[in-house]
């Protein structure tokens, strides 16, 4: 399985950076800087801290849909709050930070990711049939892609994160295979 | 949910599918309603329908079926038994778990009554039967099998019962079109689907039901059909959104209640999929997506050619999600089955008719609610944004824009008093005075002309022809109200023709920026009282205008609108309720002027901070001024008399003199209009209402008008209007001119004393020829009473203040009797007449006539009392001589003669006499037989002489308590001796003399 944070060097000025990321396994991840990609994909992330404010957010579709997505992504902010204020009687599942499948909507399907710190990671992919084991595994993935970004000493905390991936741009550079 | 059929929204009943044999269906049909349940019916027009089953996942489940049936779909080859094996296959598809990917395949037949009909018109039935039996006996078997093993093996755990059905496309050889195939199968899995989701949601199975919701969408979702009508897909799946949402919504209130399930499970619903507004949402979505693809496909068939006339023909079939031509062959009708050309051709002529943009809005509406009473805000406010982007979607035109940026510059800005937290405000920030004033700005750029409005989603582009400048109109419930605000204020609620009022005209707008008005048109009902307000900065403008000749100009000197502040123009003019027209740069505005007392429920005057003056300067004015002003008729100068000459009489046609004089006004078609009004308010009928209406009745009656056209008025009599009923008269007044005078006679008649008021009122034009003007009235009355002239009892005699002349006086019988009547009279004015007679009977009337101020006789009748009279029931005589001599004894009887049919107790006494001996019984009581007599002897002997006194008898009825006594002058003479009477000897002895000769 291969998952990689890309994001290649001038993050806010050409735009050509993006999270390329690859399930290897039972069912196949591409997550692609550009379109022109048939098959289910994912085609938005979004990092929302813990006031709900975002950190980061990059969508790989054709321009049109981009405010679509983050219109997504920010309603999906609803239902992880209901989530958590409303949380699961059984507690097997008190330390899950797995949130599961948010809701479906359109053509979509939007997964949902809780760190302890109240940070949460939204997908939202077309592939209808996806596993649940697939997506948690991205999350995880994700998640240390964040944890390694925000651990750059420079980062503030809740600021936005592509200050933080800035640097953990020149980090990534400087690994041969890109790997996390 | 009313308008979807009931056997789709009821909660369980029994679901029959009829298959071939048309014919029968309507019969067979309302029998099943008609049951107790009622049992529904699907009807399919025949078995090649039923090749909506898979023949794939047939073959698969029934392995024992015949090869040849597998060639082609529906097994038309295999004889009269195929199509009710695929009808019986369609049944079990649909009412056993058949689970599409054919992983887990298994029967839970619990609870399920399956019942095939076979309804089959010729033989064929042990063929039939036997196919039938042959493969539900291989099917079962098979399923059989496989739960077993299954079972054993454990591999699955829900053990919940599932009603499904499955429905795939395979093949395409039956007579529908493929494109018309598609729909049919859509519209008749959209209806099994209606019908599972109400099942399971009226059990209370939501987590079936929305379940059951995915599967089916996803397996529909992928079958677009036809790219030419894709648009009837989305419709058709936002339709699927759409009921579901709404079963959603009316199933009970704790299926609402969502299970909270961080599970990771992915098969179960999430928390959103419990809320219809997640339905309603998506419903709108696809809405919107159909009306994407139907505008496409509606630009794309445009070079096809305009849909010819043929699509109004065509009708649903009477069977589910087929269409058909009605052609008409005289009396009869066809049904003509579509191609698929036609059909599209139709679908784009019903999708052109109906325009969803109000649907979409309207669902989102609802999930907009819906999220918000969930605090759901965020998916609400993207509900919001997607309304709003359908609502400037809707936007044509640059009028509809330039409305919605004047209101949405109207809007109050939030003070910034408080600090505006990001929460209650868009990614826009909170809204600043600037942005008002931008998009005011821009909006009246393109309203001048100046600019274009480019509208990206159109890729329109609308532009203001300065020559034809926007015409917007604000009314009472004009959003737009907020931009413009036109007030009016008569300073007089009422004022006199012609004579001089003051009118106050205040606008106020919110919009952020000032507005100079070039020109203000202030018009009423009247038009000859409209004006203009020119600006004075701006006189060239004004002068531009086309201004009317004679037109009244005012100048003010300045017409700036500020923000919320109040422009006040007061004018003097003289007329009635009206309208200004404003206008406003290049725009005309006109608003409808308003009250200022209506303002109460101005929704803007609400903002205390916003609204600190009032419309008018005279604060009383504002909240009483009124916009319509009334203009009282002039004074009449013309005489209406009525000539009253004393009260009336009953019976007299009372003649009453009606003069019109005029005194300064000519009359035209002048009516007068007379009324007679009881005094008492009551009606001038008689009480007895319910008879028949008659002159009797009335009180009192206009009978006549007579009146006296003027020998130079040669009007036409049709221009005389001249109508009489009871108690109201009309008639028309010839033309008058001023000086002339014109009367008329009113003949009421009194049929009972009454006092009436009489109402006179003249109504006419002092100039002729314009029917605008106004009507002036006169209006005079007069109380008129009504008396009797002649009242009879013993006497007659006349109460009125009139002479009156008596001509006769007669009793006349209504009975024949022998009864006489004695009249006399006494003086023509004083009538005393007499009757005396052996009885009078009732009924008898007096009848008298008289005769007042020389008109016409009238008759006063007066009923005669009633005088009953009877025969007494006991009749005592005393009988005795006339005299009696000294010492000789005499008989003295009472007889007791009892004339009543009942049997007399009598009770009687004999008082002593010391003139007399008597004999006989002193009293007793005696029974008198009826129509009998009873006599009572005496025997008495005088001791006196001279006249004495007989001793007195008193009889006593007990029956009518009353008695006789005998009077005092029963006497009887007594003679010394028996006298002689010598007149009888001599006559005696003459006649003995007679007898001896």
């Amino acid at each position: 399985m291969e998952f990689s944070l890309w994001p290649c060097g001038r993050w806010k000025g050409n735009g050509s950076c993006g999270i390329k990321g690859k399930f290897e396994g039972e069912g196949m991840w591409r997550i692609p800087s550009s379109s022109s990609v048939l098959g289910d994909m994912i085609v938005c992330v979004a990092v929302v801290g813990h006031q709900n404010n975002p950190l980061y957010i990059q969508s790989f579709t054709e321009a049109d849909d981009a405010l679509k997505l983050h219109h997504i992504v920010h309603c999906s902010l609803d239902v992880v709050d209901e989530r958590v204020n409303n949380p699961k009687k059984s507690g097997p599942t008190l330390n899950e930070t797995f949130l599961g499948l948010l809701y479906p909507t359109e053509n979509y399907k939007v997964y949902g990711y809780l760190t302890n710190t109240k940070v949460k990671f939204i997908l939202v992919t077309t592939d209808l049939d996806v596993r649940d084991a697939d997506v948690r595994n991205f999350f995880r993935r994700f998640h240390a892609a964040y944890v390694d970004a925000v651990s750059n000493p420079f980062h503030i905390p809740a600021l936005s994160i592509s200050f933080a991936l800035d640097f953990l741009d020149m980090y990534l550079d400087s690994q041969d295979d890109h790997k996390l | 949910m009313e308008e979807y059929p009931d056997e789709l929204r009821t909660p369980p009943i029994a679901l029959a599918c009829l298959v071939g044999c048309a014919e029968v269906h309507g019969l067979i049909t309302s029998h099943l309603h008609s049951q107790q349940p009622p049992i529904n019916t699907i009807a399919l027009p025949d078995f090649s329908k039923i090749s909506l089953i898979p023949q794939k996942s047939l073959l698969e489940r029934v392995p024992s079926l015949p090869p040849a049936s597998s060639g082609e779909i529906g097994f038309p080859s295999t004889g009269p038994g195929s199509p009710l094996l695929s009808l019986l296959f369609l049944a079990l598809m649909m009412y056993l778990e058949t689970p599409l990917s054919g992983s887990r395949a298994t029967i839970r037949g619990r609870n399920i009554k399956l019942v095939v009909v076979v309804v089959t018109l010729s033989g064929h039935k042990g063929l039939l039967w036997t196919a039938v039996a042959d493969l539900a006996n291989a099917y079962y078997r098979d399923e059989g099998r496989r739960i077993k093993v299954r079972l054993e093996k454990r591999s699955f755990s829900s053990m919940e019962l599932n009603v499904r059905y499955c429905f795939k496309m395979v093949g395409m050889s039956t007579k529908t079109p493929p494109i018309q195939r598609i729909v049919e199968i859509k519209t008749i899995a959209e209806q099994l689907h209606f019908k599972m989701s109400t099942l399971l949601l009226h059990s209370g199975k939501v987590v079936e039901a929305i379940t059951w919701f995915c599967q089916h969408t996803a397996n529909y979702r992928s079958l677009m059909g036809s790219p030419e009508v894709i648009f009837l897909h989305w419709e058709w799946l936002s339709r699927q959104y759409l009921v579901f949402a709404q079963l959603l919504e009316t199933s009970s209130a704790d299926v609402l209640h969502v299970p909270s399930m961080v599970s990771v499970a992915a098969e179960k619903p999430t928390e959103w999929e419990f809320h219809p507004a997640y339905y309603y949402q998506l419903a709108a979505s696809y809405l919107k997506e159909k009306n994407v693809s139907l505008e496409f496909a509606l630009s794309m068939s445009e070079d096809v050619g305009p849909i010819d006339g043929s699509a109004e023909s065509v009708v649903a079939s009477a069977y589910l999600g087929q269409f058909a031509r009605l052609l008409e062959h005289g009396d009869t009708c066809i049904m003509q089955s579509l191609t698929d050309d036609e059909y599209v051709r139709y679908a784009l002529a019903e999708g052109k008719r109906f325009q969803d943009s109000f649907e979409i809005i309207a669902l989102l509406k609802r999930s907009f609610e819906a999220y918000s009473s969930l605090k759901a805000e965020r998916t609400a406010a993207y509900c919001g944004l997607q309304m709003l982007e359908n609502i400037l979607l809707g936007i044509s035109s640059a009028k509809d824009f330039i409305e919605y940026s004047l209101e949405m510059a109207a809007l109050p800005v939030t003070s910034d008093a408080f600090e505006p937290s990001s929460k209650d405000c868009g990614p826009a920030g909170p809204a600043t005075l600037s942005q008002r004033a931008k998009i005011h700005n821009e909006a009246f750029e393109v309203a001048r002309g100046e600019s274009e409005l480019n509208l990206k989603e159109q890729n329109t582009e609308l532009k203001v022809n300065s020559d034809y400048p926007l015409y917007l109109e604000i009314d009472l419930v004009s959003p737009l109200r907020v931009v413009l605000l036109a007030l009016v204020a008569f300073h007089q609620p009422v004022v006199k023709p012609g004579a001089p009022s003051l009118i106050t005209i205040s606008l106020r707008s919110q919009l952020p920026t000032n507005v100079e008005i070039d020109q203000l048109e202030v018009q009423f009902n009247q038009s000859e009282c409209n004006f203009i307000i020119g600006n004075g900065k701006k006189p060239h403008i004004a002068a531009i205008s086309n201004i009317q000749p004679g037109r009244r100009v005012e100048t003010a000197p300045s017409l700036v609108l500020a923000t919320n502040k109040w422009l006040r123009l007061t004018y003097e003019i003289k007329s009635v309720q009206f309208c200004s027209i404003l206008v406003m740069d290049d725009i005309l505005i006109a608003a409808k002027a308003e009250s200022p007392a209506s303002m109460n429920d101005l929704p803007l005057w609400k903002f205390e901070n916003l609204v600190e003056t009032i419309p008018t300067k005279d604060p009383g004015l504002a909240f009483s001024g009124q916009k319509a002003i009334q203009v009282e008729e002039p004074d009449p100068q013309v005489d209406l008399s009525l000539g009253s000459s004393g009260p009336a009489l009953v019976g007299e046609s009372f003649i009453l003199p009606v003069t019109v004089s005029s005194k300064g006004h000519a009359v035209y078609s002048g009516e007068l209009k007379i009324n007679l009004v009881d005094t008492k308010g009551g009606g001038l009928l008689s009480p007895r209402e319910e008879e028949p209406f008659s002159a009797d009745n009335l009180h009192v009656e206009l009978v006549d008008i007579s009146c006296h056209v003027p020998e130079d008025q040669s009007e036409a009599p049709s221009d005389n209007i001249q109508k009489i009923q009871p108690s109201f008269g009309l008639i028309s007044v010839p033309s008058l001119d001023v000086g002339d005078s014109w009367s008329c006679q009113l003949k009421i008649k009194w049929n009972r004393p009454k006092p009436i008021m009489l109402y006179v009122s003249l109504g006419y034009y002092h100039q002729s020829g314009e029917p605008s003007l106004q009507k002036v009235h006169v209006h005079k009355s007069l109380q008129i009473e009504g008396k009797t002239a002649v009242t009879i009892s013993h006497r007659a005699k006349n109460c009125s203040e009139v002479p009156l002349r008596l001509l006769s006086v007669s009793i006349e019988r209504e009975e024949d009797n022998d009864v006489l009547y004695y009249l006399s009279m006494r003086s023509s004015e004083n009538l005393l007449f007499m009757c005396q007679g052996k009885s009078l009977r009732r009924d008898s009337r007096v009848e008298e006539q008289f005769d007042s101020c020389g008109s016409a006789s009238q008759v006063t009748k007066h009923r005669l009392p009633d005088v009953n009279i009877e025969l007494p029931p006991l009749v005592v005589s005393l009988e005795c001589p006339p005299h009696a001599t000294l010492g000789n004894p005499f008989t003295y009887s009472v007889k007791i003669h009892n004339q009543t049919e009942f049997l007399q107790e009598i009770k009687f006494s004999i008082a002593d006499s010391q003139s007399f001996v008597l004999s006989g019984p002193h009293h007793d009581t005696i029974f008198v037989l009826p129509r009998s007599t009873h006599v009572l002897s005496y025997m008495l002997v005088p001791l006196g002489l001279g006249s004495l006194q007989l001793p007195r008898v008193t009889v006593t009825s007990v029956r009518y308590s009353a008695g006789l006594h005998t009077s005092p002058a029963s006497i009887v003479f007594v003679y010394p001796s028996k006298p002689h009477f010598e007149a009888s000897d001599r006559r005696e002895t003459r006649r003995n003399s007679v007898v001896a000769e």
